[in-house]
């Protein structure tokens, strides 16, 4: 299986990449964000082969689907996700210094689904119920919903160190522009996730028979929704700003991560597939 | 008497006032977001009385904490953020109506000045000629634009993308609209289970409610077959029920499966479990021990079959979908002269027999009728529900994505040519603002032949 070999060198990369964009944010050289950059542009394209090479594989196998059923599998998609959104901010706003703040959580997964004995990281055929293309749109979906909210998350936490002062945070962008930064990344995370929810209640109507079943997995997805509709009707109709709103929203993540691991983990439901084997 | 009725006035205004604010909003957010996690973290009945005490478990089962979704106070909660979403949407739409209409101000230089996009421009270009030249340039990029002239000045205003202020609210309509479906699906749908044996027709449903009611359905299905796929590795790959679906002289051929449900006439029918059927015709393979010969034979339940060489008979007395975690068993009564035993034979453990009895034969389990298990629903409320939801994600996309953008040029006679002043506004993503606002003075620039740059 050379997917799950190339995949496990992958997350020696983001490890690089990481480190690469440390030292940009220590020593500020111009260089080696080029560097930095151009080697995280390289490491999301083996990435990319690796989930690629994956879907080949399993067609090889007689079993083919789309890579994104189950927990190793989402693993590797919400790193690729995470650095796919990181990539567009630093094109888009021209700084690479939050890299430090993002790729950990990119090497993080990457390194929890490769190397964790708890994540399954075989091919295995699909259970029936998974066999939808609505399956598809869903995962795509709450990944996105899910990178976008880490994204905020790491830029809330910036925020708040650079609020506590010292220098090395000064070629950072003002805490205008963090804050407004962090309510954008949420405001595409929202759209996402309500798709994602959405999506999944479709699929769930024409699984399970029903749309909705206050499963765990739902229920928290629900929570994480409240959550973030807090955090926009704070910002939007309350005027809050700033200090507030980064820590809504890393508490918005710590709601994204128990829906994602905890609900897994510590709650039985009908996202059986998710579990560790 | 006055004084009272002032009184009530003030409740209903301070009421009016306490369910408009977004401070209820954001308050009940939280709390059913608590009422939520509570939902999904309380443990099974047998567990809270380990945990929490007599006491804990009867205050937990007070407060029905079990099933906190199906409570009448977080039917309540959500009653209220109904009724706090209603009146703070009616409360604020006039205001955003207004913004939404009214578009004139008075556009002059100090007002631009004060914009944080502004630009001066001189060109050359007479003034009587110029409006229809700026006109042009911003019509490319703007669908309303109004032009007030006067000798001394032109100015035009231009916008675009106001549609964003109205994405809140189409939000907020589309969760009323969501939670009309879910009520209209619990008072007029229902859900419940259909168990058909293969070769048999029924019509009936057992509820899925306390009363355990049932429904009789004015057609019927025949399940003519079940068929289980397995992979290699012994996971299942696919569970399918071959129907027919009577109803009056008609007779239509259906398949269900997991994840490819039948609809007929309002209702859903869902592949949802299997098993042995009642009254089963089971198939044996019957080995005999000395000449290795194998027969097939058909046993119905509790029904004496005659053994292949004719001397003595054998018929199924039990069976057991899941004997002690080992899967389907069936037991046998073989009776041959006047000895009669009794044993198991398991559908998983082919051999089992072979291992554990002695006697001339083998007995080894090779099909059964099994019955199909279907959930049937009905949701006469589904298509709302799926109508809110394409409208809650066109809010969201409008709300967060469409950017109100704003832009008034003003122009002046100076000398033989112009004086133009050029400002803008966005009130969300200023930076894409930004960037569109300097590519468009740069072709304005081309348009109108300037010949200096201001400050």
């Amino acid at each position: 299986m050379w997917n799950i070999k190339v995949l496990s060198y992958v997350t020696f990369l983001y490890l690089i990449c990481f480190l690469l964009y440390l030292g940009v944010l220590l020593f500020r050289y111009k260089n080696l964000a080029k560097i930095a950059t151009g080697f995280t542009l390289f490491t999301i394209l083996i990435h990319s082969f690796g989930i690629v090479l994956r879907w080949i594989e399993s067609h090889n196998l007689g079993i083919g689907h789309v890579p994104l059923s189950n927990l190793y599998e989402s693993l590797i998609f919400f790193a690729w996700c995470i650095t796919i959104i990181y990539l567009v901010i630093e094109k888009k706003y021209k700084n690479p210094l939050f890299g430090a703040f993002t790729l950990p959580f990119s090497f993080l997964s990457m390194a929890y689904a490769s190397f964790s004995p708890d994540v399954n990281s075989r091919l295995e055929p699909l259970i029936p119920a998974l066999k939808s293309n609505w399956l598809i749109i869903h995962v795509i979906a709450c990944f996105l919903a899910y990178g976008a909210f880490a994204v905020a998350c790491g830029l809330s936490v910036v925020y708040l160190l650079k609020r506590r002062g010292g220098s090395i945070w000064d070629a950072f962008p003002s805490l205008a522009q963090l804050d407004y930064l962090s309510y954008q990344m949420v405001t595409f995370g929202f759209t996402f996730l309500s798709i994602g929810i959405i999506t999944g209640a479709v699929w769930a109507d024409k699984a399970w028979g029903s749309y909705w079943s206050w499963d765990p997995k739902e229920t928290w997805s629900l929570i994480t929704w409240f959550v973030y509709a807090v955090f926009i009707h704070c910002r939007l109709v309350r005027g809050w700003r700033e200090a507030k709103m980064a820590t809504i929203s890393i508490i918005g993540f710590l709601s994204v991560l128990f829906t994602y691991f905890g609900v897994s983990f510590l709650l039985s439901g009908l996202h059986s597939y998710a579990k560790p084997s | 008497m006055q004084r009272i009725w002032q009184q009530i006035v003030d409740l209903l205004v301070s009421l009016n006032n306490l369910f408009s604010s977004a401070k209820l909003a954001i308050f009940l957010l939280i709390i059913l977001a608590i009422a939520c996690i509570i939902g999904t973290i309380i443990p099974e009945p047998e567990l809270c009385l380990k945990y929490f005490g007599k006491f804990g478990a009867g205050l937990i089962d007070a407060l029905s904490l079990y099933d906190v979704y199906h409570t009448i106070w977080f039917r309540w909660l959500l009653g209220l953020l109904v009724l706090n979403l209603a009146t703070c949407s009616l409360k604020r739409f006039p205001k955003t109506w207004r913004l939404l209409r009214v578009s004139k101000k008075a556009v002059d230089n100090k007002f631009l000045q004060h914009l944080s996009f502004h630009k001066r421009l001189t060109c050359t270009i007479p003034f009587n000629t110029i409006g229809d030249k700026l006109l042009q340039a911003v019509k490319k990029d703007f669908r309303q634009v109004e032009v007030e002239e006067a000798p001394t000045y032109y100015i035009l205003g231009a916008r675009k993308g106001y549609l964003s202020y109205l994405g809140p609210y189409i939000i907020h309509v589309s969760i009323l609209i969501i939670l009309i479906g879910g009520i209209i699906n619990s008072k007029l749908g229902f859900s419940g289970l259909m168990i058909i044996p293969e070769g048999e027709v029924s019509n009936q449903i057992f509820l899925r409610s306390k009363s355990h009611k049932t429904v009789r359905l004015p057609f019927a299905l025949k399940c003519n077959k079940f068929i289980l796929e397995i992979y290699e590795s012994g996971m299942p790959k696919a569970y399918i029920s071959k129907v027919t679906v009577i109803d009056g002289d008609q007779r239509i051929p259906k398949t269900i499966e997991v994840n490819g449900p039948l609809d007929y006439k309002g209702m859903r029918f869902y592949q949802a479990s299997y098993g042995i059927a009642p009254q089963p015709n089971v198939v044996f393979k019957i080995i005999s021990r000395e000449d290795k010969k194998i027969s097939t034979v058909k046993a119905t339940f509790n029904q004496p079959v005659s053994l292949p060489d004719n001397q003595g008979t054998f018929k199924v007395v039990r069976i057991e979908p899941n004997l002690m975690g080992v899967g389907p068993a069936f037991q046998i009564r073989l009776e041959r002269s006047k000895n009669a035993e009794q044993f198991w034979v398991l559908e998983r453990v082919p051999r089992f027999d072979a291992l554990h009895r002695q006697g001339k034969y083998i007995f080894v389990v090779e099909d059964y009728t099994r019955y199909t298990g279907l959930q049937v629903r009905k949701n006469p409320g589904i298509w709302i529900i799926w109508i809110g939801c394409i409208i809650l994600i066109l809010g969201l996309v409008i709300s967060f994505f469409v950017v109100p953008q704003r832009l008034w040029i003003r122009a002046e006679p100076k000398d033989k040519g112009c004086r133009v002043i050029i400002g803008g506004i966005a009130h969300k993503r200023r930076l894409a603002f930004s960037y569109f606002f300097e590519t468009f003075i740069k072709r304005l620039k081309e348009v109108i032949d300037v010949e200096h740059k201001g400050p």
